[in-house]
């Protein structure tokens, strides 16, 4: 039985394609204990997820990768995490969340921090981690679903902040209420499909938002933006 | 006028996101200021037309008659691009 662990969660997928299995694989587990949900794509779920990314012409198994992330994140809602699009750094043991919609420059400014502070940052996920409740904080997690840098590591670190990214000249950063932050965020995250979930997601968007600092960014591609992010949201504790 | 039953609203701080259930469109959910979470509610406890809004918010929130009957107009007509409102 293919067990994996996604977001600290025994979760067995059952993967089709062998491009799938490899994607997984930095994350499989040899553990035996009983899974709390199993995933499989369905022919019917791959051609609602051709439909829903609009890849047309991309073959089944890249469809896979992206129909099984769906269905994890769909099932792994009553767990308490849930998806946000963002690229997760960490440094000193606390991780920063950078959000913006593709193309802004999440990745370039991503390299900015690693240029300013070297081999004490790490991404946990560069585009797609699951953010999760623990206690009274929430955790940012790794995942195999990250962008196409493939930047991410199996583990979680508590989230610390987070930040809207803006391309901007001048460098700036500033700290938005929780209502600010929420039309933000709503851009960056996937509605659930049914209205229990939908309830619950509410409810942890909710608390997110009060819990986790949130900020915006107005950043050109210097390191003096990430040493300016950094130096503002270091030091938030939850 | 009633409010859209797939549609659920969740207060978050002093805003609140409006996320519509049971539709495909999974790209419309939008975020109530204050004041339009105020008039949410009160559409959602049911019985509402333009008057009750605004005499609501003329002693919600102590401003003039006019003020109000411009925003619940803005109001309405958000929700009804959303599809929010049903009219009876």
């Amino acid at each position: 039985m293919p067990l994996y662990r996604i977001a600290g969660l025994p979760v067995e997928i059952l993967p089709k394609s062998e491009r799938l299995f490899r994607f997984l694989s930095a994350y499989r587990t040899e553990a035996t204990e009983a899974p709390l949900f199993s995933v499989t794509a369905t022919k019917e779920m791959l051609v609602a997820e051709r439909r829903l990314t609009g890849l047309t012409d991309a073959p089944d198994d890249i469809l896979e990768i992206s129909a099984v992330h769906r269905e994890v994140i769909r099932k792994i809602l009553p767990y308490n995490a849930f998806f946000l699009h963002a690229a997760v750094v960490a440094r000193d043991g606390a991780a920063y969340a950078i959000s913006a919609p593709s193309g802004t420059g999440k990745s370039t400014h991503v390299a900015l921090w690693r240029r300013a502070f070297g081999d004490s940052v790490s991404v946990v996920n560069g585009d797609k981690p699951l953010v999760a409740l623990d206690g009274d904080r929430f955790l940012a997690w790794g995942t195999p679903w990250c962008g196409k840098e493939n930047w991410n590591e199996n583990r979680a670190v508590p989230l610390s902040a987070i930040a809207f990214l803006e391309r901007s000249e001048e460098n700036r950063i500033e700290r938005l209420t929780p209502d600010e932050a929420l039309s933000l965020l709503l851009p960056q995250v996937i509605l659930p499909d049914d209205r229990n979930s939908t309830v619950l997601w509410l409810s942890l968007l909710e608390k997110f938002l009060t819990t986790v600092p949130a900020y915006r960014l107005y950043a050109n591609v210097t390191e003096d933006a990430a040493r300016l992010a950094y130096e503002t949201m270091k030091g938030n504790e939850q | 006028m009633k409010l859209n039953p797939s549609f659920l609203m969740h207060r978050i701080a002093d805003s609140a996101a409006v996320v519509p259930c049971d539709n495909e469109e999974k790209n419309i959910v939008f975020r109530l200021n204050g004041t339009a979470a105020f008039l949410w509610e009160v559409l959602a406890k049911g019985n509402a037309d333009e008057h009750t809004l605004v005499s609501a918010l003329v002693q919600e929130y102590g401003i003039s008659e006019a003020q109000a009957s411009e925003g619940v107009s803005t109001f309405l007509s958000l929700l009804r691009q959303y599809g929010a409102l049903i009219e009876e």
